[in-house]
This record gives C-alpha cells, sequence and structure tokens, in this order.
C-alpha cells in the first residue's frame, strides 16, 4: 500500500477548512450595505426560512433516512403558535419563538414516533397523510388559525427595545435564524449522534447490534427538523404580518424535499445554497413563477445526472480531489495512490 | 434472579414460525471465558440460536439468562450494553463510512436508549469540542486499528477493503468496547484460508487479552475445533451432542447427521 506524504497545508487551504461558514455569514452580514432593495431583501429574508426547513430534511432524510414531507406543516404549527402566543397572549417575540420551536419539535417527535410502525415507502405515505391532514386543520381551526382567512394582524417582533420592521431587520432576523439552526444542525451531524443516525438508515439490523436504538434516533432526528421548523415559523409571523394555510401546503413540503435532494440530500451547506438560489431565481424573475415546477424538476434531474456522471460524487467533492489530484502531480515527489490514503 | 456470575444459561429454549419449529427445547451453558462452538447441518437452528442470544428473535417459551438476569425480553441494542455483541455471517459494516468511522460506531452503546440518545444529542449541541467521539475512545479506536494492520486504512471507505479484511474489521468493531460474550455467526465464511488463519489468531488473541465468552457459529469444522473448547452440535432445532471437540467430532449421531448416514 502507498502511502502519501502529507500534502502541505496552505493557508487558503486551512482557511477553507475553518474559516468558510464564517467567511460566508460575514458576506451576508455585508451583503444589505450593497443591496438596497426592499423585495431582494425580503425574497432573500424568506429563502433563509426555506433553507433552515430543507436542512430539516437533511437531518431527517438525509441523515436518519426518514422521508420528511411535512416540514412545511411543522413550519405551520410553529407559526401558527407563535401568531397567538404574540397576539393573544401577549408573549414577546423571542419567548414565543422558543415555545413555538418546542411545540413545533414536539409535533415532530410524535410524527417521528409513527416511524417505528411503519418502514420504507410507506413513510412517505404517512408524513403526505399527516401534511393533508394539518393542511385541513389550518384551514378550519378559526379560532387558532383564522380559518381560510388567515391570522391577520400578527405584531411587530420586538427583540432587545429594537422593533423590528424594515426589509434589512427581516432579512437579518432570518439569517441570525439560519445562523442558528445551522450550528446545531451542525454539531449535531458531526457528532456520534450524526454517526448513529448514518447508521440507522444504511443498515437498522446492525445498528441494534451496535446498541443503538434505531426508534429513538428516527425520533431525535424528526425532533430536530421540527425544532428548525419551529424557528423559521416564528421568522415568518415576523416578516409577513400575516399566515395562512396555503403557505404550509403539501406543496411547500414538497418543494424543501426538492431543495435538499438538489443541495445533495446529506449536506446542510448544499441545502442552503440550493433553497436560496432556487427560491431567488423564480421569486426575483416573476416571469418565472409559472414555470416554477419545471425548473424545480428540471434542476433534480441535473442535479442527479451530474451526480450519476461523477459516480455518486458530489460535484464539490469531484472539484476538490481534482484540484487535490493537480497539486500533486506538480510535485514530483508525491505518488499517487491508487486508494486515497491519509496516515493518522 | 440468581446472582451475577458472567455465565449464559439457556434453558428449554423454543422457537416457532408458525407451524415451523426452528428451536426445539435447547438447554445449554456457556461459562465465563468459555469458547463453545455450535455445528449442525443446514437448517438445525443455529443462528436461530444466535438470533435468541442476541435479542432479534424472542423465544417462543423458556429463558436465557447471563450474568444471573433473564435477557430474552431485552433487545438488541440493550443486550450491546449489557456486555453481549454479535457479529453477522453477512458483513454488515458501512461502506459508505470510513474505517474509523466504522470503529467508532462499535463505541457508541450510550444510544440504546431515548434518554441516552436525548443526553447525547444534548451534548452535541451544548459541548464545546464536537469531534466524532471525545478523544480517548477516538484514541482508543485508533490505537486498536494500529494494533491489528489497519492504521494506514483508518481513512479509507471499508467499501475499498478485501472482503477478508472487512470480516476482521467487522470482528474488530465488535471487540473494541470488549464485550463479556462475543456471539459469531460464521466469521469465516467466504474468506480465504489464509484470511481465516489470520481470523483465528486474531480472535485467539483477543480473547486471551480481553477475556470474553465466545459462541461460534461455524461450518468450517477443523478451524472450529482449533478454536472451541467445548462444541454443541445442533439438528432440527435440537441439541445433538455436546462435549469437547474431539468427542462431538467423532460422535456417531453427529457424523450421521452431517453426511445422512
Amino acid at each position: 500500500m502507498v502511502t502519501r506524504a502529507q500534502p502541505r497545508r496552505s493557508a487558503a487551504a486551512a482557511l477553507a477548512r475553518h474559516a468558510s461558514d464564517p467567511a460566508a455569514l460575514l458576506l451576508l452580514v455585508l451583503l444589505p450595505l450593497v443591496v438596497q432593495s426592499g423585495f431582494v431583501l425580503r425574497v432573500l429574508s424568506l429563502s433563509w426560512l426555506d433553507a433552515i426547513l430543507a436542512m430539516g430534511v437533511v437531518v431527517s432524510y438525509g441523515y436518519a433516512g426518514i422521508p420528511n414531507m411535512s416540514q412545511g406543516t411543522l413550519y405551520g404549527v410553529g407559526a401558527y403558535a407563535v401568531a397567538n402566543l404574540m397576539s393573544n397572549s401577549g408573549f414577546s417575540f423571542l419567548l414565543s419563538a422558543v415555545i413555538g420551536a418546542v411545540i413545533a419539535a414536539a409535533i415532530g417527535g410524535l410524527l417521528g414516533a409513527t416511524a417505528l410502525r411503519v418502514r420504507g415507502n410507506y413513510w412517505w405515505l404517512v408524513t403526505i397523510a399527516f401534511t393533508q391532514v394539518m393542511f385541513i386543520v389550518f384551514n378550519s381551526w378559526t379560532a387558532v388559525t383564522g380559518g381560510e382567512g388567515g391570522f391577520i394582524g400578527i405584531p411587530l417582533a420586538r427583540i432587545g427595545g429594537m422593533t423590528l420592521q424594515s426589509f434589512r431587520s427581516f432579512y437579518y432576523l432570518g439569517l441570525a435564524a439560519l445562523a442558528i439552526v445551522y450550528v446545531v444542525y451542525r454539531r449535531v451531524c458531526r457528532s456520534r449522534v450524526g454517526s448513529a443516525m448514518i447508521a440507522v438508515r444504511s443498515d437498522e439490523t446492525a445498528a441494534r447490534g451496535l446498541g443503538i436504538s434505531p426508534g429513538a434516533i428516527k425520533i431525535a432526528s424528526m425532533v430536530l427538523a421540527g425544532f428548525g421548523a419551529g424557528i423559521a415559523g416564528a421568522c415568518l409571523d415576523s416578516i409577513t404580518g400575516y399566515i395562512d394555510a396555503q403557505t404550509f401546503s403539501l406543496t411547500f413540503s414538497f418543494n424543501m424535499m426538492l431543495f435538499a435532494i438538489v443541495g445533495g440530500i446529506a449536506s446542510l451547506r448544499g441545502a442552503i445554497i440550493a433553497s436560496v438560489a432556487l427560491t431567488y431565481v423564480t421569486t426575483e424573475v416573476t416571469s418565472l413563477v409559472n414555470y416554477q415546477f419545471f425548473i424545480f424538476g428540471g434542476t433534480v434531474l441535473v442535479a442527479l445526472l451530474v451526480r450519476l456522471y461523477l459516480g455518486g460524487r458530489s460535484p464539490v467533492t469531484e472539484l476538490r480531489r481534482r484540484w487535490r489530484r493537480a497539486r500533486g502531480a506538480g510535485d514530483a515527489t508525491v505518488e499517487e495512490p491508487a486508494v486515497e490514503v491519509v496516515a493518522e | 434472579m440468581s446472582e451475577p456470575d458472567g455465565r449464559l444459561v439457556c434453558t428449554d429454549v423454543k422457537l416457532r414460525f408458525g407451524g415451523i419449529v426452528a428451536l426445539d427445547g435447547v438447554h445449554m451453558t456457556v461459562e465465563p471465558r468459555e469458547v463453545v462452538g455450535i455445528i449442525g447441518p443446514n437448517g438445525s437452528g443455529k443462528t436461530s440460536l444466535i438470533n435468541v442470544l442476541s435479542g432479534y428473535y424472542r423465544p417462543t417459551s423458556g429463558s436465557v439468562v447471563f450474568d444471573g438476569r433473564r435477557i430474552d425480553r431485552h433487545r438488541p441494542q440493550e443486550l450491546r450494553r449489557r456486555g453481549i455483541a454479535r457479529v453477522f455471517q453477512n458483513l454488515r459494516l458501512y461502506n459508505g463510512l470510513t474505517v474509523l468511522e466504522n470503529m467508532e460506531l462499535g463505541l457508541v452503546q450510550d444510544m440504546s436508549s431515548a434518554l441516552g440518545v436525548v443526553r447525547a444529542t444534548c451534548g452535541s449541541i451544548v459541548g464545546r469540542r464536537q469531534t466524532k467521539l471525545r478523544g480517548t475512545a477516538r484514541e482508543r479506536a485508533s490505537a486498536l486499528l494500529s494494533e491489528n494492520g489497519f492504521g494506514a486504512l483508518a481513512a479509507i471507505r471499508v467499501g475499498s477493503l478485501s472482503y477478508g479484511q472487512r470480516k476482521e474489521l467487522e470482528l474488530l468493531r465488535a471487540i473494541i468496547e470488549p464485550p463479556r460474550l462475543l456471539l459469531l455467526d460464521e466469521p469465516t465464511s467466504g474468506v480465504a484460508h489464509s484470511d481465516a488463519d489470520v481470523i483465528k489468531e486474531r480472535l485467539l488473541a483477543w480473547q486471551a487479552q480481553f477475556g470474553f465468552a465466545v459462541v461460534i457459529v461455524e461450518h468450517r469444522l477443523g478451524w472450529l475445533f482449533d478454536v472451541a473448547h467445548r462444541v454443541v452440535a445442533l439438528s432440527s432445532g435440537t441439541l445433538l451432542a455436546e462435549g469437547s471437540p474431539e468427542e462431538v467430532a467423532a460422535d456417531p449421531v453427529v457424523r450421521s447427521a452431517y453426511v445422512g448416514s
């Protein structure tokens, strides 16, 4: 076995490895200084919320293997809970957001518990059925959701004595929520819980033999998905001031699944990029709204074909691999192994 | 409940699937540090017995007691926590993960319950620094890999290894958190003779080092007789013979069950 000499780690590589997330966040924080359009900022602030939801799909489906077609519904649960707490109970935005996230997480956990009783494709049906039933509930339970007329007059969010009412503040609210949820999901996915999720998704029987409870892991993944959706729902209330059941339809959940798939199903960053890009393009170019599904479907097809062409690797992984290979080829002392080996 | 003694005691274990009798009143005892081989023709109930011992099947009747506690109603993940590890006949490694990551999965038994998962999840969110595992456990996994010739392979995906290496790695994963009882279902199936010898040497070394008991189902009788202290022969779900490898090998009833004459 040929062991490759450890390549010299350049400062740029180290920066890319450790500072890419903070750097991206910094750029996004500075973006409103350049982009002044209220419409663009509003679209972006809503796309941050879509990104949160798509990341929830990554955790529950990409990691734990639970097809989650209820992300929009959990979003709605959080949004309606927060709207009621702020409007009727006079709770502050932050407290409402926390409670809303807990409620959505609990509903997600209950939904996850049903995963223990069904398997494989039936789980798609369970979540689709749940979403449809909840859509009817959202539309009919007038006292809580406002019924078909929607929930009107949600108070503006106040954080630290500051009222959020500008497009820029909405942008930052959504971005802050995205950053928080991203950090939480990333930590979980990179921990042994993330490894246990992969184990359960890949081979449940073996996972049990290793001492992992598949049921608890599945429920945990749905709780996490619900938690993010609840936070996104709270932000939606603040940004739009009005919510109705149409927002939380099956179509919306389907879109979140598409975003996650286009982003590479087990990639949090991919889900963010795909959500923002697709939401932005189809909303910004208003003439494309009618072709939304054509664009989404086409993107999924292209993403799958690219993966197929690359032998299952993501384009990012492939580019990184080729870049490393090119660097290795430039150094005559480095012999490229058939299988990449990194010395421990 | 009897005293904790590290023994495994099966009493009159029966297992039925509808009208099919897989195990029909099996009595068996495994002492601490003992290596017991289970042999028998195809369909004799060997794997069913392993499945009962590891919690994948619940016996229809009878009892299984390990270390003074009944375990026949426990789930596999709970039994792994109690010190019973199992290796399957077919490879059950995660091909998409690296060698080290697969090893680390042998160390996550604190997630065998809902409370354990909640604790681990909260810990991963609020923990100061989240690597795959805490330092010592990762070091232990790396050390064990190095000791067994996998050190240079730690970062490559398991799918790239040879079949024999994967078999060996799966064994290694089962003992990374040293069990008290190791259940092996055909550990040498599909591997070359040379690899089978390597597995034998490693198994005996680990058994001597960690002192666990082993129950092995194996068709390669010569290999098994070299390893086992005692052999149990099954046929049609019942115990046919029991004794030292030499005694069982010479038993005319066992010979007849194998060759049908």
